[in-house]
């Protein structure tokens, strides 16, 4: 059946510039008004009077035990909200990451006789006014990327999309494409939900390209009685490059859950994979099994993606890790020049395979690496220790719904990641806007080591760096901070770093220090011989705000080290009603090499990547004093007992990457 | 020793974690309980509100009130998209102002919900059914704005639907201060939804 996509605003003719120009200065002026009266109108209708917060920050690295070292526990009791302003707000849209659409905070202004009540009716919301002449556009919000592929010369992403609000709800797929996946455009939605096996949601899906170069999609439908079926979907036109029509099969669902399976359990299909000596294509659903409480992965067979055979038993489980979501599955070569591979290279001793999975239960993205049979359609973790849901994550920070994807225009293999918000609800409604992808990151096994994946920037992100600095050799003592003199604003930075700590500090130092964890170690305040030490972003000049970017090597009992790579972002923020936490993971360091960090700084988000993309954080950061001109970078070294030199720290503003908004992309 | 403590006390956070789904509540009997506290809730209503949110399934009793406060919030702005085709279409002055007036209630709404779901998630209970009663308040305010008008409102399923969410939030939140268990899975859920 056809299928005609929605327009994505209601659509009028575009007024003269001179109005244009006329209704933008009116507009501005309003909302002078608006800031004024939106603090005394909106305080008046909540039953808690706005308070400013009152919490002291520790300040500098010479304090003790900074004032929360619990990760969970700091969330629990923002005591209202931050005044957040506009600017503030504003601010925080990042410039060239992938994010929705905002609209201007939420309002709309249907008649000029309504102008009449705004004035004389106590309910008036000030936001109103600001929005006389601008037209409607849609508040959003876009988790979980779906079906992302290179077709015809764009790459596609789809992602789950609710065109209406900055909360989750009336799931539909947005849709984008781009030529170097940095620089996008918005086209229509792709699907709504519009059919009783995808009425309560068109969920996650994966593309799977053919060998004649075909694209089938397939996706999660959660039908008019919420049970999740798997649906197939093509292009109603191959020729068309955007793709921007498409199809849904007369056959769906093509897929119910099995016997055994919950009907809310079964959802976000992989790629598909081809195995010649079945002649078939196998993909892969997540589910769970109660008695073991198992994440588990069940693999179906298929010729035709229209018909298929549920394979006995399971690719794999994991007891105890419950309902696995947005599993993936994907082969890596193990030689350093191999790069990516497509999906569906199976065999060989060259190959090994990654399973991932997005753990519903504590909402993050694991992956193990291991080893794939055909024939039994088994996978074998290489170590059960570190098996998905209890080893490695892609990121130890605010990071889920991940999908690959093989990029047959670069041969690789590229990630994407949904980065959620963690500000507060009412932010959100204010802003107008919520989530945005990762920066897209390639994946590679790391064959040095064996036992991780590598992740990335992709190369394309480069092409934002304009004009450079470099510092070089900078000696940082024990318990200092140096700031760096960067030109401009720092919110839009791409940062690569090298640290060395010096051999002598290492050798005398005794203690051992075998407890320390990112998470309840007391973050870059608490002090240890030979760490925190690292770079500060998004900081003010005063260090009232920053966010801590750091190593911290411990000694372990045997004299060996074991480095940690952290996230701090309890002071990246003065507001209260957001959440901060501290995050990390250990880090593999191997003999000869000096430490490594490269940094992605855009407004609200940062991302780092430490010895080449061995461990990946992403945090989410909502400063009140440290943006636009007033974000600044320094290097802080924390350790007790050691001399830090940063060897290099290169540092490049990022120009911005502003996504069109096309509806006729011709 | 210190480490060792932290030791301890990394098992144990990891072992409530792993218990998480003795933490999950279910949505049956949830919705059981909140029915039977109000009669503008309804069973069915309910268990589909939940079944439609795929966050439902992991969640616990505090997490299911908050689901219902954002699908509230998602609810007010469908009727914020209704009342401006609405408008559009209808050339009667007293109904236009009404809707207006319901426009601006349910913007309003959008605000008074999401401090509700920030209140729910920092465990600030009586706060939380603070909010969801003014949000109430305004569903019925716009019913009041047509009943003045002495019009028939097209928004009375609406705001039904609307109030009946909002009540579902409040329920649970009642629901939640009969069952203290549910306390130490709050603290790790709360991160979580």
């Amino acid at each position: 059946m056809d299928y005609a996509p929605i327009p994505s605003s209601p659509s009028s003719r575009p007024p003269h510039r001179s109005l244009k120009l006329l209704s933008f200065s009116l507009a501005a002026i309003l909302l002078t008004i608006v800031a004024v009266l939106n603090g005394r109108y909106r305080s008046g209708t909540s039953p808690e009077p706005v308070i400013h917060p009152t919490s002291p920050l520790s300040r500098g690295p010479s304090d003790g035990v900074s004032e929360k070292t619990s990760g969970l526990g700091l969330l629990r009791s923002p005591s209202s909200h931050f005044p957040w302003t506009n600017t503030m707000l504003q601010w925080q849209r990042t410039a060239f990451h992938f994010q929705p659409q905002k609209n201007w905070m939420n309002g709309f202004l249907p008649s000029s006789s309504s102008l009449f009540f705004l004035f004389s009716n106590r309910f008036y919301r000030s936001l109103m006014f600001c929005c006389l002449f601008v037209s409607l556009a849609r508040i959003s919000m876009d988790p979980d990327p779906n079906g992302p592929v290179f077709y015809k010369g764009w790459y596609h992403l789809f992602y789950q999309y609710n065109p209406d609000s900055a909360v989750w709800g009336n799931i539909t797929w947005g849709h984008a494409v781009s030529r170097d996946l940095i620089h996008w455009r918005h086209l229509p939605l792709a699907m709504v939900a519009d059919h009783w096996y995808d009425l309560n949601g068109v969920w996650t899906g994966s593309a799977t390209i053919l060998p004649d170069g075909n694209l089938i999609m397939l996706y999660t439908g959660s039908t008019n009685e919420s049970v999740q079926v798997q649906n197939l979907a093509v292009p109603s036109d191959p020729s068309d490059p955007l793709l921007l029509k498409w199809i849904k099969s007369d056959a769906n669902p093509v897929l119910l859950p099995p016997p055994g399976v919950g009907p809310k359990d079964f959802r976000d299909p992989t790629t598909a994979w081809y195995e010649e000596e079945a002649a078939a294509w196998r993909l892969a659903i997540g589910t769970k099994e109660d008695e073991g409480h198992s994440g588990i992965v069940l693999v179906y067979q298929t010729k035709d993606f229209l018909t298929y055979e549920l394979l006995p038993g399971m690719l794999h489980a994991v007891a105890g890790t419950g309902m696995w979501e947005c599993v993936d599955f994907y082969p890596v070569g193990t030689k350093a020049e191999d790069g990516g591979l497509d999906t569906s290279v199976t065999t060989g001793e060259k190959v090994k395979h990654v399973l991932k999975a997005s753990m519903d239960d504590d909402r993050h993205d694991y992956y193990a690496i291991g080893t794939y049979d055909s024939e039994t359609a088994r996978w074998v973790p290489d170590d059960p220790e570190m098996d998905v849901g209890i080893g490695l994550r892609y990121d130890w920070g605010k990071f889920y719904a991940s999908k690959t994807f093989y990029d047959t225009k670069s041969s690789r293999r590229v990630l994407w990641g949904w980065i959620g918000e963690t500000d507060s609800e009412y932010a959100d409604i204010q802003k107008g806007w919520a989530s945005l992808q990762g920066i897209p990151r390639t994946v590679l096994l790391d064959v040095k080591t064996g036992s991780n994946l590598l992740q990335w920037p992709v190369e394309e992100v480069k092409s934002l760096r304009a004009g450079s600095q470099e510092f070089t050799n900078i000696s940082v003592s024990s318990g200092s901070v140096v700031p760096l003199d960067v030109l401009n604003s720092a919110a839009q930075l791409d940062i690569e770093a090298e640290f060395e700590i010096d051999a002598a500090s290492l050798a005398e130092t005794l203690e051992a220090d075998v407890g320390y964890n990112c998470s309840t170690s007391g973050g870059a305040n608490r002090r240890g011989a030979l760490g925190p030490f690292g770079l500060l972003v998004l900081a003010d000049p005063k260090l009232s705000e920053q966010t801590a970017v750091y190593f911290y090597i411990a000694k372990k009992t045997d004299g060996g080290l074991q480095t940690h790579f952290c996230h701090d972002e309890m002071q990246s923020s003065c507001a209260n009603d957001i959440y901060k936490r501290v995050v990390g993971s250990k880090v593999p360091v191997l003999d000869g090499e000096t430490l490594t960090v490269r940094i992605l700084v855009d407004h609200s988000i940062v991302e780092s990547f430490a010895q080449g993309g061995r461990t990946c954080i992403t945090s989410r950061v909502y400063p009140t004093e440290a943006i636009y001109n007033s974000a600044r970078v320094f290097i802080f070294n924390n350790a007790t007992g050691a001399r830090v030199t940063a060897k290099s720290i290169k540092i490049w503003h990022m120009n911005s990457a502003n996504i069109i908004d096309s509806r006729s992309p011709y | 020793m210190k480490s060792i403590s932290i030791t301890l006390l990394c098992l144990l956070l990891s072992s409530l974690t792993i218990q998480l789904d003795g933490g999950a509540a279910s949505i049956e009997d949830t919705c059981k309980g909140a029915a039977a506290a109000s009669p503008v809730i309804n069973y069915d209503f309910c268990v589909s509100t939940f079944l439609g949110n795929p966050k439902s399934g992991s969640a616990d009793t505090r997490g299911l009130a908050k689901i219902a406060a954002l699908t509230a919030i998602n609810h007010a702005a469908n009727i914020k998209i209704e009342i401006t085709d609405l408008l559009k279409m209808s050339p009667d002055p007293e109904i236009k102002s009404a809707l207006n007036q319901c426009f601006r209630l349910y913007d309003s709404m959008s605000f008074t919900l999401a401090n509700a779901a920030d209140a729910i998630n920092a465990e600030r209970d009586e706060a939380a059914k603070g909010f969801l009663k003014t949000g109430i308040q305004e569903a019925e305010d716009c019913a009041a704005a047509f009943e003045k008008a002495g019009k028939a409102s097209p928004l009375t399923k609406g705001n039904r639907d609307s109030v009946e969410l909002s009540t579902m939030s409040l329920a649970i939140l009642d629901l939640i201060a009969k069952k203290p268990s549910d306390h130490d899975d709050m603290m790790i859920r709360a991160v979580l939804v």
